[in-house]
């Protein structure tokens, strides 16, 4: 068996999940295997991500950006992906694994909204009941989601425990389905969870860097030095790193979230200030007091909110293949605006921690370095946080 | 013999649950002597956790209050081991993963071997079990599996074989969390259970009344969130009368 199939990253991974939930994760691990080699799976796959998401999403040179910085740019536009970022790759996949289970129905975690927006426009399309579990915090902060999700045809069911966030979503959604285990399928959305899930997420989101990859050399001719994504669950970042992981000469950064700063206690920033524990079905790093009690999470960013991450961030933090790294909310915020003025681009607040990430970095690379900076989403959703954040800034000043 | 399977042995078995903690160490162990003068032998703790998502939000919310207190889990060992010395009976931790993950799995069961009989542990299924088993054996401390309503029988055999005081068999797909009855699929799959094992079995989740302890086909009957609603955080006393009035209805 494929190695890497068995769900173990090194030492992370499994499924630390109700016994319940064992059988449904068997199934889907069947199901899974026997589609990964199956053309007419992956016919129907690729061609909705061509005719129905809008892929292949162009890889944009950052002219501007480039000058600016002294590295040359270029910025692969999941923000462009139909409902505005990379979930819906994922989505679609699973959508049609739903519907090859037989399953009727799906449920779905989200934080920022982004993945409870995908899952419910794949629901839609794919005509699949659905509701979606989203902490209240989030809820009011991604309201313009909120009403997307609805005016999809989704039910959105608020969690008021705990920190009130992805988190908590996750448990809701785990509890949803333990119950409902023989008509339902959980459409997670980050590359975590109980294995199979960190890696179906991941193969469905490969394509990021697969295309980012012929893009890069069509452009330059060659590799690029370094690329960057942001690391929440870790989906948008496993997706762009695993097509790079054997280059051996591109460096691979990922950008946590360090909210208001690792010191304070008061960010998500999993890898650089976590330690290995078992949250949501895998062992991986864990955001976690000296007892093993889970802490909450802190960012600007609600897709970056969350104390875990994907088991195979953890295998590439431990194996050094790739380097994780905190940006703070003023950081984010700050990249974003540059990115907006310099080039016409208002990103996520997630993917702005990629965008601030590279910025930093750039005085370590090499004059003329070639970056890509997944830009896994677009700003629209993050307005009203934008601004009240822009508002509290002033009177500050 | 395992000091489990001897109370079970005898006559079917009530097994409370509590979780520790909630509303302070001290209740709880007010709450377990009351439990003991009805004269139950087994008691389950509930060590608290942040996430536990087997659980309903009876539990859950109790679990909150207690990490609010600042319930860590040496006090919950601390407490169990008081109550071992004092009252002889049998405990099982229950806990999530992650707390012991977090103080290594060697350690741990060192740490228990002194008052635990067996450890229930609702996040680590049959297949990741080996990270743990060993460990439990080395301090004599039984293992406990889950059974579920869609296990198939060769699970059930599997699972037996690894089962040293009992099988813990879910009555139903959900979390914890009472409920008034059961429907005909909860006994037909409980009646398979205990035929295929010859292992004890011990019924949990959704237990709340005297005709659910009595209609249930098993050698122990475990009750969680009925008796986690007796206790009233700032009335220790009314508490007490209601958990005594709620198992010694179940039990007599």
């Amino acid at each position: 068996m494929d190695k890497i199939f068995s769900g173990d990253f090194g030492k992370f991974g499994g499924a630390f999940v109700p016994e319940t939930l064992i059988y449904a994760l068997d199934e889907l691990e069947d199901y899974y295997k026997k589609i990964k080699g199956d053309r007419e799976f992956f016919k129907e796959f690729n061609n909705l991500l061509t005719e129905y998401a809008g892929r292949p999403t162009p890889l944009t040179w950052a002219p501007n950006f480039s000058k600016r910085f002294g590295v040359n740019t270029y910025l692969k536009r999941e923000d462009l992906l139909h409902t505005g970022a990379h979930k819906l790759n994922n989505c679609l996949g699973q959508g049609l694994i739903t519907k090859g289970l037989n399953k009727k129905r799906v449920i779905a975690e989200t934080g920022a909204g982004q993945h409870g927006v995908a899952t419910a426009t794949v629901c839609a399309f794919l005509k699949i009941p659905c509701e979606i579990y989203m902490g209240s915090v989030d809820y009011e902060r991604q309201k313009l989601n909120v009403f997307r999700m609805e005016l999809l045809g989704a039910k959105v069911n608020k969690v008021e425990s705990g920190s009130k966030t992805l988190k908590d979503a996750m448990n809701e959604a785990l509890r949803d389905w333990v119950t409902n285990i023989n008509t339902t399928h959980y459409m997670i959305g980050s590359a975590a969870g109980p294995h199979p899930f960190p890696t179906i997420v991941r193969d469905f989101q490969r394509i990021i860097g697969e295309e980012a990859r012929l893009q890069i050399f069509k452009s330059t001719g060659a590799l690029p030095d370094a690329i960057f994504a942001c690391v929440g669950g870790g989906s948008n970042s496993i997706g762009l790193f695993k097509a790079f992981v054997e280059d051996s000469g591109v460096k691979i950064f990922g950008a946590e979230a360090a909210g208001r700063g690792i010191e304070t206690g008061l960010h998500s920033a999993t890898l650089s200030a976590g330690r290995p524990g078992v949250l949501h079905g895998s062992l991986s790093y864990l955001l976690q007091n000296s007892d093993g009690q889970v802490e909450e999470a802190h960012s600007i960013a609600p897709g970056l909110d969350y104390p875990g991450v994907g088991p195979e961030h953890s295998y590439m933090k431990d194996s050094k293949r790739a380097i994780y790294e905190g940006i703070t909310d003023d950081e984010a915020m700050c990249a974003l605006e540059i990115l907006a003025k310099e080039e016409g681009i208002i990103c996520a607040l997630e993917s702005a921690h990629a965008v601030a990430l590279a910025i930093k970095k750039v005085k370590e690379l090499e004059k003329d370095s070639t970056i890509i900076i997944n830009l896994s989403g677009r700003g629209d959703k993050d307005m009203q946080t934008i601004m009240k954040s822009m508002e509290a800034k002033n009177e500050q000043n | 013999m395992n000091k489990i399977k001897e109370i079970l042995k005898e006559k079917k078995t009530l097994i409370p649950f509590l979780p520790a903690g909630y509303p302070s160490i001290n209740a709880t162990k007010q709450f377990v002597k009351v439990l003991v003068n009805c004269g139950i032998k087994v008691v389950e703790l509930g060590v608290p956790f942040s996430d536990p998502v087997a659980d309903g939000p009876t539990i859950t919310n109790s679990y909150s209050f207690a990490i609010q207190n600042g319930t860590k889990s040496e006090d919950v060992y601390l407490m169990a081991d008081e109550l071992k010395d004092e009252f002889g009976i049998a405990i099982i931790p229950m806990l999530y993963y992650n707390l012991i993950y977090n103080k290594g799995e060697e350690n741990f069961a060192k740490r228990i071997s002194s008052f635990a009989d067996a450890v229930i542990v609702p996040d680590l299924p049959f297949k990741e079990s080996h990270r743990l088993r060993p460990h439990l054996e080395k301090f004599d401390i039984s293992y406990v599996p889950f059974a579920t309503p869609n296990i198939k029988e060769e699970d059930i055999k599997k699972i037996s074989d690894y089962a040293n005081a009992f099988i813990y068999a879910v009555t139903v797909f959900g979390i914890t969390g009472a409920r008034s009855s059961y429907s005909n699929d909860t006994y037909t799959y409980l009646e398979r259970v205990k035929k295929i094992s010859s292992k004890y079995v011990a019924a949990g989740f959704g237990v709340s009344s005297k005709e659910q302890f009595e209609s249930l086909p098993t050698d122990a009957v475990i009750i969680g969130s009925a008796l986690v609603k007796q206790i009233e955080p700032d009335n220790i006393e009314k508490s007490k009368e209601n958990i005594e009035g709620l198992i010694k209805k179940i039990i007599n």
